[in-house]
């Protein structure tokens, strides 16, 4: 005798369970419309590409979200990382090398994101909008506003975006994944994982049984800019050219992929999995409309509708089921 | 019973600009004692015991403990040494699982190569463990949320969490407000098994009536100082009320 | 506590001065080649130009205008303060135009980018006695209505739209679908110069399809969009993409999927991929609008007008010219000495 309703119950103590779906529904009705072109190898390579720079910055925003904290910079890091990359390539430096270097740079940039909201008590979205514009005119007054190309390629910017195949398929698939199997690692079989989870639901209860929720937060603002920067350097390595507008918007894009994925804005809640699932429900979508040929100018309405639907579901999933008794 | 007190404070005095919150408060609790630390509102029974635990540092005064002389810088020192505190709020996370909640900070691990990971092995079951022991019938894993517990077993298991990590002296902060009338006498009958099991309670509460059924001793506190220091069983619940109404007056006049 | 907090503090020293190294090497690499600042005057300005357009320093297209706007300054010995908003928004337009007027010019140079909106603060500036020539955009209406500035210098958004389009149906090509991918929708910029190439198309095929794409500024989006509607219309043959954000990821695409070539592809404004691709056959034509032209010509002639009372000619077109194949030597040197095409 199967007992549906605990069933019920017990997958809904899983972030993962309303991004899941989300996920099946949206992907049937796409395919009810578009049925040949949808369900094919290339339409899911192509939400896939989509998804990766996206997801590897969901990720790492997710990860922070659930520590208890935003960070609106990643838009701005993301562009950075590259942008210097390809200054410093073109003056002579070894890609990988600069590379390592920037994106060291990129988690000291989130530490010091970290160390401004933590000393200072203000508010986290606050700190990094700042640092968001900060960088930006940094950006700006850098490159004069003109874009900068890499002049000559380099065999990291095949592992990092490089293509598989004939379909479509790229090594920033294989990186996202692995992105999304170490950060769901450490959340889910690490004690620091654990402190993650304990900090951002209440971090002086955290604080008081010994946990050191400063450095945590901290940590994991770092790790957020770092995502940013690889997400960046992916991005960098498909067109091999930046934009100083490259990133604009990311970070809301980046937050919505983690509150479809499960994460609480509050804090405390979330997972890994779930935020790669929000990133490629995103991506799919769009793919999605343009197979199903709907009018272009209305993408971003559908875009919107289908993710305050997404979150209610997640929301009222995580109010029937994980914090009621 | 000349056996040295587990812990014993002498002319403890804290200030906090102007304020003097406690002014020279000799205190000890013994071996496997209750003691009952009441008083109205800021009487400084809190102060005191965030000292105890090293939140706070006197300003004069001593403080020993098993014998020797402490000062506990922060409240990991305090917990080291077996000195554990639950506060009333602050006792569990809900979103996090029961095992999760017991073992924050002080996870056990094991190691695969080089990597170090959570024993949940482990964790589980010396999580069941606790739920048993504290007799916790109606949770059937300790994945479980905190959230699905009711107010009294969250302190209970809060209860059975220092039981575990071995505490000698546990410190309970309003164990019993906003509890029902059956999860009260859970509590308590929790208590009064943990001294069974040779461990010394701090018990700080409003309610006498709770208190004094477990208590073996009644501590008052009035206006940072100790007015006073008597054995349950030569005073009765609303003698002490009086005694905190009036401040001492009712003591003298006897 | 204290120790741990040192510890972390020390870290975050550290970071900072690798911070602050990488930010001068970034500095110092480019240093080398010419910078967009104002050069150094090496006297007294003899007069004070503000150059106020909607172009701020986040568009790489104005990055030319820009270094054109100084140049001329730079060689007749006059001050060209160049002010454009951050991100486009017509309200900062005319905030800026404001500030400029205050700041009793000698001359100032507009976009009228929204000549309702620009109206009354210039015709202010103008009966204040301040001379007004305006660039990039003009004012639609008829003389006696518009706005009484002296002279427009440029060539609009529609007619860079309209000659690209007209230039494909000029060679004889009947397309069979056609896509414009707009990389920031709702951009008046954009749309008006979108609005020029259905208009062209439609005038002599009235029946072919005419679709405007929501490619985004990001390249990853735009590139998967574009492989998408083009699996979805296989019919596909020709793209319209209004700049380089466009270019760039529908020139990636077109190579990924082995299209280069059989699918056209047209774009507005150059740059250095954008020719090469013309060279290789991967794109058909290009509009140049001269930005720097657009930069440098309104100071000359509001120099003229200010020190000698030259009246300037009613309109001076800067473009569009169209760039293909047999034209790749002249716009290279063009990019080459102005940054920019």
């Amino acid at each position: 005798m199967v007992d549906s309703k605990k069933i019920l119950r017990e997958l809904a103590q899983h972030p993962e369970f309303g991004v899941l779906i989300s996920l099946v529904v949206l992907a049937t009705a796409f395919a009810s419309i578009t049925p040949d072109k949808f369900l094919t190898i290339p339409t899911l390579y192509s939400a896939l590409t989509l998804a990766s720079e996206l997801g590897v910055v969901t990720i790492g925003i997710a990860f922070l979200m659930i520590t208890g904290e935003f960070d609106l910079s990643v838009g701005s890091v993301y562009a950075l990382v590259p942008m210097m990359v390809a200054f410093m390539v073109n003056s002579g430096v070894d890609m990988l090398i600069a590379s390592i270097i920037m994106l060291l740079v990129a988690f000291g940039i989130g530490l010091l994101n970290g160390v401004i909201t933590i000393k200072t008590g203000i508010p986290s979205f606050i700190t990094t909008l700042g640092m968001m514009m900060f960088l930006r005119g940094i950006l700006l007054a850098l490159t004069g506003g003109f874009p900068v190309r890499l002049e000559n390629p380099h065999w990291l910017i095949y592992v990092l975006n490089g293509s598989i195949g004939t379909e479509g398929l790229r090594t920033g698939a294989i990186w996202l994944v692995i992105v999304t199997a170490i950060f769901s690692f450490i959340l889910d079989w690490t004690p620091y994982g654990n402190w993650t989870f304990a900090v951002g639901a209440s971090a002086e209860t955290a604080r008081e049984l010994g946990v050191p929720s400063a450095k945590v937060k901290i940590i994991n603002f770092g790790i957020s800019a770092l995502m940013a920067g690889l997400a960046g350097l992916m991005a960098f390595s498909r067109f091999r050219i930046v934009d100083p507008t490259l990133g604009e918007g990311l970070e809301l894009e980046a937050i919505t992929g983690a509150v479809l994925g499960g994460c609480l804005l509050t804090g405390g809640y979330g997972s890994m999995v779930g935020s790669f699932m929000g990133a490629f429900l995103i991506a799919m979508t769009r793919v999605g409309l343009v197979l199903a040929k709907a009018p272009a100018y209305w993408y971003r309405a559908f875009i919107g509708v289908i993710l305050i639907i997404a979150t209610i579901i997640n929301m009222t999933i995580v109010r029937k089921f994980v914090t009621s008794g | 019973m000349g056996e040295a007190p587990l812990l014993e404070m002498r002319g403890i005095v804290k200030r906090f600009g102007h304020v003097e919150a406690l002014r020279g408060v000799d205190f000890h609790v013994n071996r496997a004692e209750i003691v009952g630390l009441v008083g109205d509102n800021g009487a400084g029974k809190s102060t005191l015991v965030k000292i105890i635990v090293g939140v706070y540092q006197p300003d004069e005064g001593e403080i020993y403990f098993e014998g020797r002389r402490v000062q506990f810088k922060s409240p990991r020192e305090a917990r080291d040494a077996g000195i554990e505190i639950v506060y009333q709020h602050l006792a569990l996370i809900d979103l996090l699982s029961i095992s999760r909640n017991i073992f924050l900070g002080r996870e056990p691990v094991k190691k695969i190569g080089p990597i170090t990971i959570l024993d949940k092995h482990l964790m589980k079951n010396e999580a069941w463990r606790i739920l048993q022991d504290i007799g916790v019938k109606r949770i059937r894993s300790p994945e479980e949320r905190v959230a699905k517990l009711s107010g009294g077993e969250r302190q209970s298991v809060a209860i059975g969490r220092a039981m575990h990590f071995k505490a000698k002296l546990l410190i309970l902060d309003e164990p019993t407000a906003s509890l029902s009338v059956r999860e009260t006498r859970r509590v308590l009958d929790h208590i009064l098994e943990v001294k069974e099991q040779g461990v010394s309670v701090i018990f700080i509460t409003h309610n006498i009536y709770h208190v004094y059924e477990v208590a073996d001793r009644i501590v008052v506190l009035d206006h940072g100082r100790k007015i006073a220091d008597l054995i349950k069983s030569k005073v009765t619940p609303e003698e002490v009320i009086e005694i905190i109404r009036t401040g001492g007056e009712s003591l003298r006049a006897s | 506590m204290s120790e741990k907090k040192n510890t972390t503090l020390i870290a975050i020293a550290i970071i900072g001065i690798i911070i602050g190294v990488i930010i001068g090497y970034g500095i110092a690499a480019l240093m080398k080649p010419a910078p967009t600042q104002a050069p150094t005057q090496p006297t007294k300005p003899e007069f004070t130009f503000y150059y106020v357009s909607h172009g701020g320093p986040a568009d790489p297209w104005w990055a030319p205008v820009i270094k054109g706007s100084q140049d001329a300054g730079k060689l007749l010995g006059v001050k060209v303060v160049y002010n454009g908003p951050e991100k486009f928004s017509i309200q900062a337009l005319v905030n800026l135009v404001e500030s400029a007027i205050a700041a009793n010019p000698d001359g100032m140079i507009v976009t009228i980018t929204d000549y309702k909106a620009l109206d009354e603060p210039l015709r202010k500036a103008i009966n204040k006695g301040i001379p007004v020539i305006a660039v990039n955009v003009p004012d639609p209406r008829p003389k006696g209505e518009r706005i009484p500035y002296l002279s427009y210098v440029g060539q609009n958004e529609y007619d860079a739209g309209y000659y690209l389009a007209k230039y494909l149906i000029d060679t004889g090509y009947k397309p069979k679908r056609v896509i414009i991918g707009i990389h920031e929708v709702g951009h008046i910029g954009l749309e008006t110069r979108a609005k020029g190439i259905i208009d062209a198309i439609k005038e002599k095929y009235p029946d072919v399809p005419v679709e405007k794409l929501d490619i985004t500024t990001d390249p990853t989006k735009a590139a998967e969009v574009i492989k998408n509607y083009l699996t979805a219309h296989p019919d596909t043959d020709v793209i319209f993409t209004l700049g380089p954000l466009g270019a760039h990821p529908a020139l990636q695409v077109l190579d990924e999927m082995g299209l280069s070539g059989k699918v056209k592809l047209l774009t507005i404004d150059i740059d250095d991929t954008i020719l090469k691709a013309i060279e290789e056959g991967k794109l058909l034509a290009a509009v140049s609008q001269q930005p720097y032209a657009q930069g440098f010509l309104p100071v000359v002639f509001m120099y003229l007008y200010v020190k000698y009372g030259i009246i300037p000619p009613e309109h001076v077109p800067t473009g569009p010219t169209v760039i293909d194949k047999t034209r790749l030597e002249d716009v290279r040197k063009q990019i080459a000495t102005t940054g920019g095409a």
